[in-house]
This record gives structure tokens, sequence and C-alpha cells, in this order.
């Protein structure tokens, strides 16, 4: 059978996994049918104009050739301009979803062209600042019908509660909306948003200075289901007022709002058992004191169904939380532990024994954990393919302790092999090379490996070694160099040149 | 000890006849609303377009993968164009046996509705074109080119067309 005997339906979903750059570059060359799929409309429904064109010398002539087909698009402000400026007449009447919160500010001159030119959506994602007139903008949103609307207004002067409320009214199947900046907004606005709005069940307030007050709204349940709240004014008062009235809530995100303590943790617990995603903790560690195994207790005894767990920087949790949370949260998949020193290997043994369905850890910064952990987890995950070990400078030696007993005592060990894709060592400054050489034969599905500013003393061998251990990788870093395969003489036929 | 595992049996192009566990059957999407009376029936369904070497890989790949968690639901917002999700066993078990099979069981896995064989395969094939020029990936999989020398041009102009 030759590849263009098969269904032509069958052949699109093989393009549909190629890059998109491929499409207007080579595929498109190669025979009439082709050509003909390389311009089908279901490969173009998402486009990320960056990543697609780079730096590609016709990418207007390509876009005006898919313009009907795209349904999102990722852009630039910039490339937004050169879109819809003067003469040209690009229109989007198919986008449902438009994202130019891309570095820079868009402009309102070009916020018009943007609603003009593209009638149809229903999500937008864009940042503004003081320079902008935000009211004018508010005031064209209203010519769409949104579901989506994500607005970062950061340094605004004027006070613009009444524009923005009046936009959501008109706005009846609105469902999220993010509001990132807003220092203007009062908190009774946020009152107001939360309580007449009862379609929405996401709601994100990135907004330092909104306090209690905002969330002390009235009787009756909210439909929310994402919560994201950073404020440095939220205390316990202000997030149980919320969470009461949120008892589908599956989503609570309150990194970065120091306010909250584990009295107020174990209220949301109550409130919400639901909860399948948590993120708590703040990038500042000592902003974070106020959470310990207090509250994951609560969450493992009351919130069984949860999946991602993050609770960066918190230095007052150890094993004994996270062992409470393996144990009984057995669907976890993301766990992001980055900067909770404290944790051992305990909790990677743990975790390894109970949740077998993870998918992504970050355990970075956590100086105390071995090898002995990490080669427990890789061996007991077999679906684990993201595993982030940044500044473990805990980990050198290939000493296995603990794991080789908990592995010849057969505590549940899956039989199949690791699936991991991304192993991060980056910093690992103690880690041995025969350390690196054990964990990496478990894992002949990497794709992506960093060894940076790890093994300065490392030398050829090692580094074919790495290469016949690991086939899909192309390159990856080792201390301060990037080793390319092809620099390595192995032949692989169908690895890209 | 053994014990008696429910099986279906399913008749391939070269009239062999396979007799397939219960569980592994469930994974054949196209066969799932008639899975219990296959049960019962003593008959082989017969498939025409599979044949056998296609119908045994298919059985080896679904018992690898006979544990695997379900895949998260299909999101139409997220993008795809990528093929890293593919494994190191799957990349090898499907590329094995040559081109010819592989899209043999391409087919295969679309008529008998299996999503995740089809999906690892074609990612498999894709890794094969990503990254090479139009004469290479002729070459690769014998494609003829069927493009006059003008069409040839007009394809190129089209690309290189700058208008504003």
């Amino acid at each position: 059978m030759n590849i263009n005997d098969i269904p032509s339906e069958l052949l699109l979903h093989i393009l549909s996994y190629v890059p998109q750059s491929d499409l207007f570059t080579n595929i498109d060359q190669v025979c009439d049918l082709w050509k003909q799929l390389a311009f089908t409309s279901c490969l173009w429904k998402h486009v990320d104009y960056t990543e697609i064109y780079g730096d590609y010398s016709n990418a207007f002539g390509h876009m005006r050739r898919i313009q009907n087909f795209v349904k999102s698009l990722t852009i630039t402000p910039g490339h937004i301009i050169d879109f819809f400026g003067f003469q040209r007449k690009l229109q989007f009447v198919n986008l449902k979803s438009l994202d130019v919160s891309d570095k820079l500010v868009v402009s309102e001159v070009f916020f018009d062209k943007i609603i003009q030119r593209c009638p149809n959506l229903e999500k937008i994602k864009f940042i503004s600042d003081s320079r902008f007139n935000m009211g004018h903008c508010l005031e064209k949103l209203k010519g769409l019908n949104l579901t989506e609307l994500d607005i970062g207004y950061f340094y605004g002067t004027r006070t613009l509660d009444d524009e923005l409320i009046s936009l959501l009214r008109k706005q009846p199947d609105l469902t999220k909306l993010a509001l990132r900046g807003w220092n203007t907004l009062k908190d009774s606005s946020i009152a107001s948003i939360l309580n007449d709005f009862t379609n929405l069940n996401s709601f994100y307030l990135f907004n330092g200075q909104t306090s209690n007050d905002a969330f002390m709204v009235s009787e009756g349940d909210l439909p929310l289901a994402e919560l994201t709240i950073h404020s440095n004014l939220l205390d316990d008062e202000g997030l149980q007022n919320i969470t009461e009235r949120t008892k589908i809530l599956k989503l609570l995100n309150i990194e970065q709002s120091r306010g909250i303590t584990d009295c107020g943790m174990v209220q949301v617990t109550q409130n919400c058992p639901r909860l399948e995603n948590i993120s708590f903790g703040n990038t500042y560690p000592s902003n974070s004191e106020n959470l310990s195994n207090r509250t994951l207790f609560a969450v493992a005894e009351n919130c069984r169904l949860l999946k991602c767990l993050s609770t960066i920087g918190c230095r007052n949790i150890d094993d004994d939380g996270i062992i409470a949370i393996a144990k009984s949260c057995r669907h976890l998949t993301f766990l992001t532990l980055n900067g909770c020193t404290e944790l051992r290997d305990e909790s990677l043994f743990a975790i390894g024994e109970n949740c077998h369905y993870l998918r992504e850890v970050d355990f970075s910064n956590c100086f105390n954990i071995t090898f002995s952990g990490v080669y427990f987890l890789i061996k007991s995950c077999p679906h684990l393919y993201s595993l982030i070990l940044s500044f473990c400078t805990g980990i050198s030696h290939a000493n296995l302790g603990e794991s080789s007993k908990l592995i010849n005592d057969n505590i549940i060990i899956s039989e199949s092999h690791s699936h991991l894709k991304e192993l991060i060592l980056r910093s690992c400054t103690h880690i041995t090379k025969e350390a690196v050489l054990i964990l990496i034969d478990m894992c002949p599905d990497l794709r992506k490996l960093s060894l940076s500013n790890c093994l300065s003393d490392c030398d050829d061998d090692f580094l074919c070694r790495v290469f016949e251990a690991c086939q899909f990788v192309t390159n990856y870093k080792v201390y301060n160099k990037m080793i390319r395969r092809q620099n390595y003489n192995r032949t692989d036929p169908y690895s890209p040149r | 000890m053994n014990k008696i595992v429910p099986q279906i049996k399913l008749e391939t192009y070269e009239k062999e006849v396979f007799e397939i566990d219960l569980d592994i059957a469930k994974k054949f999407g196209k066969l799932v609303p008639v899975l219990q009376e296959l049960l019962n029936d003593d008959k082989p369904l017969t498939i025409k377009t599979i044949n056998s070497g296609t119908l045994k890989k298919i059985i080896t790949w679904c018992t690898y993968h006979k544990d695997d968690p379900l895949p998260p639901e299909d999101d139409d917002n997220k993008m795809k164009h990528s093929t890293e999700e593919v494994s190191s066993w799957d990349d090898k078990f499907l590329q094995e046996d040559g081109q010819a099979a592989l899209f043999d069981l391409i087919s295969a896995a679309h008529t008998l509705d299996i999503d995740g064989l089809l999906d690892v395969a074609c990612k498999v094939v894709a890794t094969m074109i990503k990254g090479k020029a139009p004469e290479e990936i002729r070459k690769v999989f014998n494609i003829k080119n069927d493009f006059t020398q003008q069409e040839e041009d007009q394809v190129r102009k089209e690309n290189d067309w700058c208008e504003d």
C-alpha cells in the first residue's frame, strides 16, 4: 500500500501531526493531492502566528489564503497591525478566539479594526495600560457576543467600574472572566459582578488590592467552578465567605494571597469537596509560612478527587503532609512542590506507591531528596512524563538506599516501563555520571533532558551513551554546552535534518 | 490457575479466524455495540478489509496498551501538530514491518475505530514527513511528482508572492 492509497481523511489525520510550517513550505509541493490537503480548513483552525511563520517572508500571503479557516489566533499586537493596517483587507469571519496578550499593548485604533475584521469573536485576551483608552475599548466590545474575556489593564488611573459592568450586562453568554491589573476596581464592583453574573463559571482576579469586602456577598449559591484570586489583602474570612457559596468549585488558586492561613484552607476543603485543582504558596517563601501540613491533612481528608496540587515555596510542609495526600488522593496527576525544602525521599516513596496516574511532578529546590527517591518514583509511575528536579543538590551518587528494599518488597511496581518525556536536572550540582545513566536508561522515551550546570567533568563516552539510551533526544545541555546528536555520529533515518 | 476469559471471533480477509479476549476487543470502538451478540454467537464476524498480519499486529498493540489510562478528553482548542507523545515501544513496533504494513494498520485502525492506535500510527508517519523537503518526501514514500513544470513554478510563485 502506498501512502496515497489510504483515504484522504486519514492522510489529513497524519498531516495534522506535522508542524504547520511544513505545510506551506514542503507538503504543498509534493504532489497535487498533498497540495490540496495542505490547504484544508481543518489543518488551520488554530494558528500561533510567531510559532508558525517565524520570519517567513510571505506570512501575509499565506494568511490571506487561510483567513476563513482560522478559529483561534495567537498573535503579537505588532503583527495584528501588519494585517489590519491601511489597505490590507484581511477578514477573519470564522475567528472565535483571539489572543493578542503577548508583551505589547494594543492601541485603540487597532482595537477598532480587530472588532471590525473579526465580527464573530467569542473569546478575546489582551493587555493594555494607562496610555490606552480602556473606556473606548470596553464600549467597542459590546458589539461582540463573548463567552470568554481576559483583560489586563495595568497602571490605569481612571475608574472604569461602571463601563466594565455595563459591558458585562451586554454579554449574557459570558462564562469566563479574567481581570489582571485593574488597580482602580472597587471591592463593591467585584461583589456585584460575582452576585449579578450568575453564568460565570470561571473568575480570575489578579489584582493586589482586593480585600475581603469584595467577597462579602449575599445569599445563594454561585455556579463557579474555577476561582483564582491573587491579592495580598484577602484573608481567611473573605475566602471562607466566597467558598461557602461555591460548593461545586473544582479549581482554587490563591497563590500570592499571603493572608490565607491553615484555618482558612481547612474551611475551604470542607466547603468545596469537589476540588480537583488547588494551588497555594508563593515564590517568596517568607510569604507562605501561614500554610502547613494542617492544610494538606484537610485536603487529604475532604478532597479525594484532587488531581492537581501546587504548593510552591511552602517551607512548612513536610513528608507527613505529602504522605497523607498521596495515600488518599490516588488520582493525583500534577504535583508542583517547588521550594518545599523540608521534603525528603519519604514523600517520593509515598507518591510512587500510591499515585499511579501521576503525569507531571516538580520537586525543584527540594534539597533533601536523593537519588533513591527519584529512582523509585520513575520506576513506580509509568505514566509520568515530566519530572523537574532543578537545584536538587541532594541528588548525588547512585545510592539505591531504601528504594531497593521497597522494590524488592514487591510493592506494586508496574510492569510497564517508564514513559518519561522530560527530565530536568538543572543545577543538580552533585549528581554523578553513573547516577544520570541509571536514570536515563530507565527512560527510553525521553525527548527533553537538561543537565545544565551539572557534570563539569563529562567525557565523549558519556555524551554518546546518553544518545544511545534516549533515541528521541536530538540535543541536550550539559554543564554550559549544548550537545547535538549529529556531532556524535549516529545515523537515524527519520530524524529531521 | 487459568480463568476462562470470554472471547469473540473475527475472521480476516484470508478467512483465518482469530479468538480475541473480550477486554482486548473492547478497544475496538466499532465492535463495542455488538460485543454482547458476538459473545453469544459461534459464527465469527468477517472483516474482509483486514488481513491476518494486520489483525495480529492490532491484537499485540491492544494487549500491550490494555491498562493505559483513558486519554484526556479531546479538546478542540488544543493545538496538535506535534509528535511528542510517541513512546519508543510504539515507534519500534509500528515501524518494524515497513511502510506498507504501517498504512494497512492505519486503515484497519480506522475501520475498527481504535483511536489510540490510529493516533500513534499517524504520528509515526508524521515524524517521517516533518522537516523534509518535497523531493525527499517523494523519495521516502515513493510518491509520483504529478505537477507539470508550469504548476510547480506556480506553487513556488504563490509561496513567494508578496502582495499589499
